[in-house]
């Protein structure tokens, strides 16, 4: 396989690879290695492109496994980095202004907080298919789990958004 | 306006039952501006509009896999989280080893029993082997033991002891014999001797 073919079937899925990575870690120089880390294990893999069915999930599922590792070992490292950062976040989405349109903006904002502070494999899985308009079986194969759970956490994390979102709107805004 | 539709949809939505036709229908309708929904629905548009592809990296990013991989197709490149950009290898025989992060694996413990069966495992595997080598080892010399030539020589050996056996038994007999003949005569003489002395 050749250069050519990685700058067209590998190298334009680096942003879909780093909305993934980047919703698993919480951070965009994390994610941005993760892309890099994946790109390079994809190339050095190159004999068996011809075996693989689908690149999009084959880099998908690279990108998953090592945006995991990343935040298990970050996490054994500084348990607390990641909450004081998403603490941080939180605070805007609470700058109230009277203007229409600066709390749409805020409640955007919300949203996003919201989704990243869902549990992990909630988030993954609301990540592929909401943002990135994933099958359920798709899902399933990059996480290594059953449709039937891709169904389940997706599930739960729209119930909990729109909770957490209807209630914050309620008294929030 | 009816929004019947979007509001099924919605609540299918928000039950995890809609198809994927059907979620792309709601985030195109909540992609409209503000001012042309209706004022219920208009709180669920930051919703849709959170899921919109928002991030991206830049060119330069293009430009530095595409250097690190040219780079790559002569010497390996193992990506390393710690070291960032990091270009390390030597042998190209490297690449395709390093595959563990493919398949996903499940972290779980390991009690120490656990760890220790395959050493167990192992060391049932010689004991079974070893036992088994002794016994046919064992069954060979035996084998061995009873060659024809030793057969025939044990036999042999039987039959002198036989033999020998016979002759003690003959010759005791011939003694006990010769015993009773001397007795014999020894009573015959005195026959003989008693009645000549007794008359003499």
């Amino acid at each position: 396989m050749s250069e050519a073919s990685f700058r067209t079937d590998v190298l334009p899925l680096k942003n879909e690879l780093f909305r993934l990575a980047m919703r698993i870690t919480l951070n965009r120089q994390d994610a941005e290695d993760i892309v890099q880390e994946t790109m390079l294990k994809v190339w050095s893999r190159r004999e068996q492109w011809a075996e693989i069915d689908s690149m999009e999930a084959f880099c998908l599922t690279i990108c998953h496994n090592l945006a995991l590792d990343r935040v298990k070992r970050m996490s054994r490292q500084t348990s607390t980095s990641l909450d004081s950062e998403t603490h941080d976040r939180a605070d805007h989405s609470y700058n109230s202004n009277p203007e229409e349109q600066t709390v749409q903006r805020d409640r955007l904002r919300m949203v996003r907080h919201l989704m990243d502070t869902l549990p992990e494999k909630q988030r993954i899985c609301m990540q592929l298919r909401d943002v990135e308009g994933k099958p359920y079986k798709d899902i399933a194969t990059i996480m290594a789990i059953t449709e039937q759970q891709v169904k389940v956490n997706i599930f739960r994390a729209r119930q909990t958004i729109k909770k957490k979102f209807i209630e914050n709107d309620k008294y929030g805004l | 306006m009816d929004y019947k539709y979007i509001e099924q949809l919605l609540s299918r939505y928000f039950e995890a039952t809609a198809s994927l036709k059907e979620e792309q229908i709601l985030k195109a309708f909540f992609a409209q501006d503000d001012e042309e929904l209706p004022q219920a629905l208009r709180q669920y548009k930051p919703l849709f509009e959170a899921m919109e592809k928002g991030d991206v990296l830049g060119t330069d990013f293009d430009d530095r896999i595409l250097s690190l991989v040219s780079n790559a197709s002569e010497r390996c490149v193992v990506g390393n989280a710690s070291k960032r950009y990091n270009v390390v290898g030597n042998a190209s025989e490297r690449c395709s080893t390093d595959d563990s992060l493919l398949i996903p694996q499940k972290a779980r413990i390991i009690s120490l029993q656990e760890r220790f069966r395959p050493l167990l495992r192992a060391a049932a595997v010689v004991a079974v082997i070893l036992t088994l080598s002794t016994a046919i080892n064992q069954s060979f010399r035996n084998d061995n033991v009873w060659t024809d030539e030793d057969q025939i020589a044990h036999y042999q050996d039987e039959i002198r002891k036989a033999a020998l056996a016979a002759a003690t038994a003959d010759s005791v007999l011939l003694y006990s014999e010769g015993i009773s003949i001397k007795a014999d005569s020894l009573a015959a003489d005195t026959m003989h001797l008693a009645p000549t002395g007794y008359l003499e």
